[in-house]
């Protein structure tokens, strides 16, 4: 919507020494703090075993034709569909998935809710035993905590932020940016955008927002913040000063545009800190974040609360503070919905992927082929072209993220 | 800003057991206890919550977080978020704002305070006390991850202590990120006993100033006073705890030799002499001198250290206070 400040935020937390990798884990923990700290998390553990059991039976692994585990997956439904994390499955040849029995089970992919990338699983043979949802909504500092299908605790964590949506572009916006150097109270509007509900309704540059709906702002943030919770197409309020003159202007709310999100090199930095993060950590439509410590192969399964019941399943590792899980009752309002088909979701993906991150990079690759560029439309691509394509752009995604942090360091000791 | 590595020497201490039962340390080995902790938990989290601000400076184009402890707007955070800021603009996880004006830091301590400059009455949290606590007491966090987001209030974080030191700083699980930086720790009743730092590459790495550091600073804080150097080097800090003894690089099976005794020193003046071999304190074994200056980093100015010595063969334990390098070697 607009402009937080004139520049780019340096976000604090000092990193001592880490350029240097120092590897120790704290560096000055004694024996006897190991061993206290070591006793407690084994009785820790035995004490979220107690309430794992019933979840577990609805928990998968889901493996690539070696048996590596790629994913968790949950048993919805009547017990025959699995939902799991469709990035980190996309490459795998053939699928088996491996439940609490230890038995190995043949499965086929049924669809995919992109928008969640959530892949949509069809067991063959007996039903096993789905998950038992709740659906009271979760409170701040909650206790969460994963199976394995064994039974054993993936990872526990607390509700650190209470249900959101993680889309840009779903959340309302108003169409203006602000000048910083306005102390209030109030927002003095710098630019208005062309085609945003702003500009329709007729405000200008240096008019003051006093007021949007029946909250006094006091500055930039406190206007951002009023617009959650409201809904693009709905109406806004706005108590605007201009010149001498207090006016009300009626303003129809849009939707936020999409804006690409690079992360500055410290936080990119940190965010990894701690372990690996999954490919595939943001924009999705409903989430519970929670300090849960899970790996990205242990994406897709389900969270239970201190009473065993399923409270949602896990869709990402989005950084070394965060993961992220669907709340039970956005999970069921999913499996009301058509998956796209696999091999049309396939052939978005592979039209998608090149104006993606790697958009300027795979052009060069392109035209290197003998074939030269191609002027026909793209036939239907193959899953293993798709595959392909998936692991250059990871692989495209982690060069440029490398060479954008030695970049931005050289600035830093500059 | 380039900063030296930090303990880069591989040795592990072995202290004396903990006595008792420890502050905050409540137990989680059964479903009621951890039905318990969840209530204890949640409680503090939405307690804590609209006191925990954001703090941004458009002069240095820092983002931290930052804590409200008095109705009248007094903010404690750490020294690197305003470090070169005059004021500061303060946001409330509701979006409402005010501005802020920057007092004092300890750098050293990375400690620092801010006063809303409008009037309140603000939100606030208790003080507690970080000297008590110790490894294994749950600990809730707060603050402002990657900066202030309109979208969410600041995510909580829920862990331990994983360890105390160097110095005032402790360690503990919650996890931290950017942003993150002057947030406020807490313990289970819901006192503010820590301020965030710093991390490392672990998880179990997350850094927070011992919220007891601004008791002795807190005039110079409030007096604007700057000072101290930024740095979780024990060695560097000037501060940190020391003996006033010199000695022998040279390992020794027993422990370090002493080969000199500074004047006016704390060991000095507990009896310890030109020769003596110190070969534990509180209980850790000292190998070397690395070992030495290791388990007095987890110690701060003031507190008093069994230091175990040999003399002619002879076992012997005296008492010292500790001392602060920069008041002993002015």
């Amino acid at each position: 919507m607009m402009k937080l400040l004139s520049r780019a935020l340096l976000l604090g937390l000092f990193l001592p020494g880490l350029a240097l990798a120092q590897q120790r884990d704290v560096p000055l923990r004694s024996a006897k703090e190991r061993q206290v700290f070591e006793e407690q998390t084994a009785k820790l553990n035995a004490a979220f075993g107690t309430v794992l059991a019933k979840a577990a039976s609805a928990t998968v692994s889901v493996r690539d034709a070696g048996g590596k585990r790629l994913a968790f997956g949950t048993v919805v439904g009547d017990g025959s569909r699995i939902l799991t994390k469709w990035s980190e499955i996309a490459n795998a040849d053939e699928i088996t998935i491996r439940g609490n029995d230890q038995l190995v089970r043949s499965v086929t992919l049924a669809g995919i809710f992109e928008d969640e990338d959530i892949a949509l699983l069809a067991l063959a043979g007996e039903p096993m035993t789905p998950a038992g949802w709740t659906f009271e909504p979760t409170v701040l500092g909650q206790f969460l905590a994963a199976p394995q299908p064994d039974g054993s605790l993936a990872g526990w964590g607390v509700v650190s932020v209470l249900e959101r949506n993680l889309r840009d572009t779903d959340h309302a916006y108003l169409g203006v940016t602000g000048n910083p150097g306005f102390t209030g109270p109030g927002v003095k509007v710098a630019e208005v955008a062309g085609d945003s509900g702003a500009a329709a309704a007729g405000l200008l540059p240096g008019d003051i927002i006093l007021k949007a709906g029946e909250r006094e702002i006091s500055g930039l943030m406190e206007l951002r913040s009023s617009l959650i919770g409201r809904d693009p197409g709905s109406r806004i309020e706005l108590l605007v000063k201009r010149g001498r003159n207090e006016r009300t202007f009626d303003v129809l709310l849009g939707n936020r545009p999409a804006l690409p999100q690079f992360p500055a090199a410290r936080l990119r930095q940190m965010e990894r800190m701690g372990g690996p993060i999954s490919s595939v950590a943001t924009a999705f439509s409903r989430v519970i974040q929670t300090d849960m410590r899970l790996l990205p192969d242990q994406a897709g399964g389900p969270v239970v609360d201190l009473e065993g019941r399923v409270v949602g399943i896990t869709l990402a590792r989005a950084d070394r503070t965060r993961s992220f899980v669907m709340p039970a009752a956005n999970v069921n309002a999913l499996l009301e919905r058509e998956p796209t088909p696999p091999a049309i979701a396939r052939a978005a993906a592979d039209q998608e992927l090149p104006f993606a991150m790697a958009g300027g990079m795979r052009q060069p690759m392109r035209e290197a082929r003998p074939e030269g560029p191609q002027a026909m439309p793209q036939a239907m691509p193959s899953p293993d072209r798709m595959r392909r394509q998936l692991s250059d752009v990871r692989r495209l995604r982690d060069l440029l993220f490398e060479e954008l942090e030695m970049f931005e360091m050289l600035e830093d000791a500059r | 800003m380039n900063i030296l590595p930090v303990f880069s020497l591989a040795v592990s201490l072995w202290l004396a057991p903990a006595g008792a039962l420890l502050h905050g340390r409540e137990p989680a080995q059964t479903l009621e206890q951890l039905v318990s902790l969840q209530t204890k938990v949640s409680e503090v989290s939405q307690q804590a919550l609209p006191a925990t601000v954001a703090l941004l400076s458009d002069e240095t184009g820092a983002s931290g977080s930052g804590v409200i402890t008095t109705a009248d707007g007094l903010i404690l955070t750490a020294a690197h978020v305003v470090q070169g800021a005059s004021m500061v603009l303060v946001v409330f996880p509701d979006g409402k704002q005010a501005p802020g004006e920057v007092l004092g830091a300890n750098l050293s301590k990375d400690i620092a305070m801010v006063r809303i400059t409008t009037s309140g009455p603000w939100p606030f949290v208790e003080l507690g006390s970080s000297r008590p606590l110790k490894a294994g007491d749950w600990v809730v966090s707060l603050g402002h991850s990657a900066g202030f987001d309109p979208a969410r209030t600041p995510p909580v974080r829920f862990g331990r202590v994983v360890s105390k030191g160097p110095g005032n700083f402790l360690t503990t699980d919650c996890t931290l990120i950017g942003g993150d930086s002057g947030g406020p720790l807490f313990d289970l009743t819901g006192k503010l006993v820590g301020i965030h730092s710093s991390i490392g590459r672990s998880l179990e790495n997350n850094n927070h100033a011992g919220i007891d550091g601004f008791d002795v600073d807190r005039d110079r804080l409030l007096a604007g006073n700057v000072w101290g150097r930024l740095t979780m080097d024990p060695l560097e800090n000037p501060e940190r705890p020391v003996l006033g003894v010199l000695t022998g690089d040279r390992r020794n099976r027993n422990g370090v030799v002493v080969t000199e005794i500074v004047p006016r020193s704390p060991a000095g003046a507990a009896g310890i002499r030109v020769g003596d071999i110190i070969g534990e304190v509180d209980g850790s074994r000292i190998r070397s001198l690395d070992d030495l200056h290791r388990a007095l980093a987890k110690y701060q100015a003031g507190d008093a250290v069994a230091v175990v010595i040999r003399r002619e063969g002879e076992r012997r334990e005296v008492e010292v206070a500790l001392q602060a390098a920069n008041a002993l070697y002015r």
